[in-house]
């Protein structure tokens, strides 16, 4: 401790005397950040005004629209903001079917547009007309006198005019009921891209919105005598105080400003004391001290965190200087023009176990660096890693429960936010805490190695240092891991979004073997040794009993899957709507041929899946990890591969499981097997193809494992006696 | 000379890393982080039980539970606690009621409804679960009004579709995947600005300050080619960094936003379709480029004044938020590419590529963004060539204050 | 030439050091030293760069870890008691840096302090190297102020600042101008008559000849030859150590290429 506190004294002195970097890194953030969180705030509002002030242009068709029903809407409407309205005949666009409908209202809205000549020439020469008729235009004049009717025939005179597009297509049309059951239809026609035409659409809406909830007052008063659901829409009252209420707003970014600012401030420290000692060479010498290096790195920790801290107090002073000075316009903050409760401020205290989280992660990040310039590269990974947690605050219908607050950076940020809220519950709190102070430690435990002198120094350099490439062909298989997940991820869903059938074959086909063949291929000999592809791709005889073992236990694994999909369901359950429109899969499904079924969800997965992972990657992660770890890999890559965190367990399991089936038989065929039966039995199952599963003999398929299971007590066959050099 | 610079800086595995590996990496995993997350959230959201206080008469709380507490597939059930009719309606004793948990959100049914004596619903809005309780509550009076005019309209043989006179409907002119690129526009053209910007920090720093750091500076001003061709070379280098950045970084999030939005399809109305907008990423290229020779001229030349890489960075910090400032407003409503606005640079990339993306760029403005981004570009490069063949700036050991700027560009 | 090992100050037994490349696969960087240098004597290890020299001290200094063999630094063993060997051990090497915003004095007492040195006894090393080393000038401002020379007698001080029994130098002289060197040669000698063991690599062979009272000569990882200079003059029949060096480096590839 007395070495930690030494190391802090005198890491501190020196980044004190660093006026220019201590300047831009801790007193420049601390102006800055107001700064950027105000004009944004202001930039929104003015935005926001100035489409509020713009006059809109709207073209109108309310000739089939009774009068008065049409009047009392332009009135409304030109109530709404500055608007000019032109009459137009939309006859045509009543007429036709939607998807005509589309192009139609397109060329009056547009009536120069080229791409509407080419889908309607008609349309486009009636959008002209349309557009001709600017003598009908008036901007919100008094209500009541309905546009004028333009006169035809002189529309062409200005057809070599850039013409300014419309915003809205207003049609109205009234039916043919006796007037007191008669309804009137508005159709909004407006082009979703344009700023302008949202507004206006806005605009309409909500004029017709007031005109239709009076008319419909109206009609019950009338037909009913009275309304039946009266008293039924209820007043609402917000019981939350003015203090909670600012503080819900101010926890919605709150705990971003604290983590970047703390960032802001730590990485500079964290730099300086790692990377900066690396440049300045001064790293080896301290190493040769006789104190633990642990202690050193954990002064080096508490360095960051003070001048984490100390950024993180600036900038907090001065947002509360500039709110309570009035200088800042809390409201555009979002922070409550009256009601912010500085005492509850005190919930910052949550986060202080995150603060030194981070800092542990910027010392991890920034220790490993051999430059400043490396070191600063990785901030911008570690901003991400932070940021993305922390924006569940954004979501106002999360709020803390035990699972939240054990979750890094999530939950102090809700703890923050319910705190700033005041109704943050001290057992909760104390478990973000103390979670967070477990995260830390993790990290710290692994601080030491930081400066552990094998990984720093080594053999002349990172590159040949022991510990780091002792595990060359663990390191080439999660990197080669990470690959293959991106190449899935980027290049086969796209493919598969173009062409279901194409993509699946791409995938499994084409992507996946090549990817086992290249994993394979570079994956890392000692000097001398063959290259040595099959057994790179796990293709080996295994023993019978072994595939036989693998194929035994698929009935309970399939079984297995269901119970914890069930069980997943009401722990994570699937939002409605999310199944059938994600999924595309199942609608497939319930239309493919079983054999189509079989074929690309049992047969290619089970074989190319297994090749890439089982094969080729856990070949090589063999050469350097332990079982442990190579199981853990591969669950997790299995698990990400999928792409969805209801996925995540199921497969996740799978891939553990069949990592072990792997290397117990030191085999992928075996996996192969297991892996096909499995989907197989699952997809097939699921579309209902398999009649035997519901047989009463199937029940007891399960128990088929033990034996199965009981297989793989045989012992692998012996690694051939290759190569004996 | 631009080569012998790429090449040394794509052999710094760093650069490699941070050029190549993580733009292709960090878009899928932010929108997959995402996308899940919204998921997961959605799904407890609605699978969450709420309770809701309902204080009425015995009669009109019977009719209340049986049409609030009505099971729907897939969503939470509202829980009725029916509490006495003389519950006070004063808002401190709810709060705690609230605050207690006692319930989500309270309805008062005074007897004989009507208009002037309606139904009362508290709540907290800094509850999420009060918030959840809340809409339930709304969405289902709703309902239970909706059944009673129906009901009443049957009775009374009027169709009850006469009882709303005015009907509405909003239709867009465009096809599905427009608003897909409408939210591509509020997304890309800063990112295009951001990265490019980025894209060329690094690059910038290192090929100046750094060089004059590792001091080979003086190694390269002795070699046999004119000094123009290597400072243009230079920042030729950096300007090829930054647009190999930016493209990927701007094909990497088109990818995956698109297949990952797409899980979120069905939630709400529909997620909009997106797809990579190859057409507007092709017509921008020109112009992105461009852009990206007056950026990398200017941070090149800015960085240049800077005696090592920490400083360099020091320096172009505020410069890159110059950059980003106007790439931010730029995604104001209302905002669009006009004579005027093509004459700001920046500005006028922005506003281009969104005008481009959603289709709405017209010929006039754009050659006008063309060429001011032209003129731009080589005035930064003049500016920049002019910095780093000063011989005070070149073989300065120390970094030059932004002061004397002016000075060395007026001198020779 | 009693080789008794209670004066032994530094001992290494069959050390040696296995890295991995993926390029080159097992890189064995040092294949197996044995040396022995007593309290009071300059040992100086010869070699061209890449022989292993470097790791060869990293390891006695507890940096690295050996993959096998053992050393003893003072009679105790690297490996078992890493920190004890520390606090006997001066290290310096010539690309060895300071802190650039610390003074002389501040590097001094930070130093100390992590050796345990506390208070005045702290207070009276640092006050010991001012005056050894000729501080005072100036040891009251920022190291990044401070010409090379006058850096490489701060990091001196520093490095004997505790009086360790033994010293470690890493190609001290190795990017130093004239003077600094000159002074670092002088300094070396200096701790002769102090009792110190001194251990330096180096592939200036004028250096060497002067300074050394034994002679290491380390070629690809292992030590070819080790002796006073006469000593090596008789093993080689050569008399200048240039031509002792080139002899012993072609027996050692002759050998290899036979065996």
């Amino acid at each position: 401790m007395k070495t930690s506190l030494d190391v802090l004294r005198v890491e501190l002195l020196q980044l004190a005397r660093d006026r220019r970097a201590l300047f831009s890194a801790i007193v420049l953030p601390a102006l800055l950040y107001p700064l950027l969180f105000w004009g944004t705030g202001a930039l929104r509002s003015v935005g926001e005004k100035t489409m509020a002030e713009r006059t809109l242009r709207a073209l109108v068709d309310l000739s089939q629209a009774d009068t008065e029903t049409a009047e009392a809407f332009l009135a409304g409407l030109v109530d709404q903001g500055p608007i000019s309205l032109t009459e137009v005949d939309a006859t045509r666009l009543k007429d036709s079917d939607s998807e005509d409908a589309q192009d139609i209202a397109r060329a009056l809205l547009r009536p120069t547009s080229p791409g509407a000549a080419e889908t309607s020439p008609e349309a486009a020469s009636e959008a002209a007309e349309g557009a001709g008729d600017r003598t009908g235009d008036r901007t919100g004049d008094g209500a009541g006198d309905r546009p004028d009717q333009a006169p035809i025939g002189d529309e062409r005179s200005s057809a070599g005019e850039e013409l300014e597009p419309f915003d809205v297509l207003i049609v109205g049309m009234t039916d043919d009921a006796p007037p007191d059951v008669a309804r009137t239809s508005f159709d909004l026609w407006y082009d979703v891209k344009s700023d302008d035409a949202r507004e206006a659409m806005g605009r309409a809406r909500g004029a017709l919105r007031d005109l239709g909830e009076a008319r419909s007052a109206e009609r019950r008063e009338h037909l009913l005598g009275g309304d039946p659901g009266a008293g039924l829409a209820p007043q609402s009252t917000d019981v939350a105080s003015e203090a909670d209420a600012s503080g819900a707003r101010l926890g919605m970014w709150l705990p971003f400003v604290v983590l970047l600012v703390l960032i802001s401030g730590g990485a500079y420290a964290a730099l300086a004391v790692f990377a900066g000692e690396r440049e300045a060479g001064t790293l080896e010498t301290l190493l040769v001290q006789p104190v633990p290096h642990r202690s050193i790195a954990m002064g080096k920790l508490l360095t960051v965190f003070v001048a984490g801290c100390a950024t993180l107090a600036m900038n907090l002073g001065s947002l509360v200087v500039c709110a309570a000075s009035g200088l800042m316009d809390m409201e555009g903050m979002g922070g409550g023009a009256s009601g912010m409760a500085y005492g509850r401020l005190a919930s910052l205290l949550v986060e202080l176990p995150t603060c030194l989280l981070l800092c542990a992660v910027l010392c991890l990040v920034c220790g490993g660096a051999r430059t400043f310039r490396e070191g600063q590269l990785l901030i911008f990974p570690v901003t991400l890693l932070v940021v993305i947690p922390t924006a569940i605050v954004l979501r106002p219908e999360v709020s803390l429960t035990a699972l939240w607050a054990v979750v890094p950076f999530s939950g102090s940020a809700l703890a923050l936010r319910e705190g700033l809220e005041g109704d943050l519950k001290l057992p909760l709190a104390a478990l973000v805490v103390i979670s967070h102070l477990g995260w830390t430690w993790l990290a710290v435990a692994r601080l030491g190695q930081v400066l552990d002198a094998e990984r720093v120094i080594g053999g002349g350099g990172d590159r040949k240092s022991e510990g780091h490439l002792l595990q060359a062909g663990g390191r080439h298989g999660v990197r080669w891991g990470f690959v293959v997940l991106m190449s899935v991820y980027l290049v086969a869903m796209s493919v598969q979004r173009v062409d279901m059938d194409m993509g699946l074959w791409f995938t499994f086909w084409m992507l996946l073997p090549a990817l086992a063949l290249a994993i394979a291929w570079t994956a890392p000999r000692t000097e001398g040794e063959p290259r040595r592809l099959l057994a790179g791709l796990g293709l080996r005889l295994p023993r019978p009993s072994h595939a036989l073992g693998a194929l035994l236990v698929v009935p309970a694994l399939a079984q297995g899957a269901q119970r914890l999909l069930e069980w997943q369901s009401k722990a994570i359950p699937l939002p409605p709507g999310a199944a059938e429109g994600g999924l595309e899969l199942e609608a497939i499904m319930g239309s493919a041929s079983p054999m189509w079924l079989f074929f690309f969800f049992a047969l290619s997965p089970g074989l190319f899946e297994e090749l890439v992972f089982r094969g080729a990657l856990l070949n090589a992660m063999k050469r350097d990890f332990t079982w442990k770890r190579i199981v853990f890999w591969q669950a997790l890559y299995f698990a990400l591969v999928h792409a969805s965190i209801y996925r995540l367990l199921p497969t996740g399991i799978l891939g553990a499981l069949l990592a072990l089936i792997a290397l117990r038989s030191r085999s992928v065929l075996p996996a192969m097997l297991m892996h096909i039966g499995y989907n197989g039995l699952l997809v097939l199952g699921t579309a209902e193809y398999l009649t035997f599963t519901g047989e009463p003999w199937f029940a007891y398929a399960p128990w088929a494992a033990i034996p199965g299971a009981a297989l793989f007590l045989i012992p692998p066959r012996a690694e051939q006696p290759h190569a004996e050099r | 000379m631009a080569r012998k610079e790429l090449g040394e800086s794509f052999r710094d595995r760093q650069t490699l890393l941070y050029t190549f590996v993580l733009p292709l990496c960090m878009y899928p995993a932010m929108f997959w982080v995402m996308v899940q997350g919204v998921l997961v959230v959605q799904g407890q959201k609605q699978a969450r039980d709420v309770t809701v206080g309902v204080v009425a008469a015995a009669e009109t709380a019977e009719a209340a539970r049986a049409q609030l507490a009505v099971d729907e597939e897939g969503k939470g059930r509202i829980e009725i606690v029916a509490l006495p009719p003389d519950t006070s309606q004063q808002a401190e004793v709810i709060a705690d009621m609230i605050e207690a948990e006692e319930a989500d959100a309270l309805l008062f049914l005074p007897e004989g409804r009507s208009d002037a004596a309606p139904a009362a619903l508290f709540f907290d809005s800094t509850s999420s679960q009060s918030e959840t309780a809340r809409g339930r509550v709304i969405a289902a009076l709703e309902r239970w009004t909706e059944e009673l005019r129906h009901e009443a309209a049957d009775a009374r043989d009027i169709d009850p579709e006469a009882l709303e006179p005015i009907l509405v409907q909003t239709r867009k002119i465009n096809p599905r995947k427009d608003e897909g690129a409408l939210m591509l526009s509020l997304l890309l053209p800063m990112l295009l600005v951001v990265m490019c910007v980025l894209g060329a920090f690094f690059p910038a720093v290192d090929l100046t300050a750094g060089e004059k750091e590792r001091q080979t500076a003086e190694t390269t001003l002795l070699l046999p080619i004119p000094r123009l061709g290597m400072h243009l070379g230079k920042i030729f280098a950096v300007c090829a960094t930054s647009m190999i950045a930016t493209t990927l970084n701007l094909l990497a999030l088109g990818l995956s936003a698109g297949h990952l939005l797409g899980q979120l399809a069905g939630l709400g109305d529909g997620a909009p379709k997106v797809e990579l907008p190859i057409g507007a990423l092709i017509s921008i290229a020109p112009l992105a480029a461009l852009f990206a020779f007056f950026v990398s001229a200017v941070l090149t030349g800015v960085a240049s004044l800077a005696a090592s890489f920490k400083e360099g960075q020091a320096l172009l910090g505020p410069v890159q938020m110059l950059f980003m400032l106007p790439a931010m407003a730029t995604n104001l409503p209302g905002m669009e590419l006009t004579a005027t606005t093509a004459l700001i640079p920046v500005v006028n990339v922005s506003l281009a590529f969104r005008g481009l993306l959603v289709g709405s760029a017209s010929a006039g403005p754009l050659v006008t963004c063309v060429l001011s981004l032209t003129a731009t570009a080589v005035l930064a490069i003049w500016f920049s060539v002019r910095l780093l063949s000063s011989e005070e700036v070149s073989l300065s050991s120390e970094t030059i204050p932004l002061a004397r700027l002016f000075r060395i560009l007026r001198s020779r | 030439m009693t080789d008794s090992t209670s004066d032994s100050a530094i001992r290494a037994e069959g050390l040696a050091k296995t890295f991995h490349d993926p390029q080159r696969g097992v890189v064995e960087a040092v294949k197996g030293v044995d040396l022995d240098c007593r309290k009071g004597e300059i040992f100086g290890l010869l070699g061209p760069n890449g022989a292993g020299k470097t790791t060869t001290l990293r390891m006695l200094s507890t940096i690295l870890a050996p993959t096998s063999g053992r050393a003893l630094i003072d009679g105790i063993d690297v490996a078992e008691d890493p920190l004890e060997v520390r606090r006997r051990l001066g290290f310096l090497s010539g690309s060895t840096g300071l802190y650039p915003r610390l003074t002389g004095r501040e590097t001094l007492r930070y130093f100390g302090r992590l050796h345990g040195l506390e208070g005045e006894d702290l207070e009276a090393a640092i006050a010991r190297a001012f005056d050894a080393f000729d501080l005072h000038s100036f040891g009251d401002g920022r190291c990044e102020a401070l010409s090379t020379g006058q850096k490489q007698r701060v990091s001196i001080a520093r490095a004997v600042l505790h009086d360790p029994p033994v010293l470690i130098l890493d190609e001290p002289t190795t990017g130093l101008d004239i003077m600094a060197s000159s002074d670092m040669i002088q300094f070396i000698d200096s701790r002769r008559e102090a009792g110190t063991c001194v251990l330096f690599s180096t592939h200036i062979l004028s250096e060497a000849e002067r300074l050394c009272d034994r002679i290491g000569i380390v070629y690809d990882g292992r030590m070819l030859a080790g002796g006073s200079l006469d000593e090596l003059r008789a093993i080689t029949g050569k008399e200048w150590l240039e031509e002792i060096f080139r002899e012993l480096v072609q027996r050692a590839d002759t050998g290899e290429g036979a065996a």
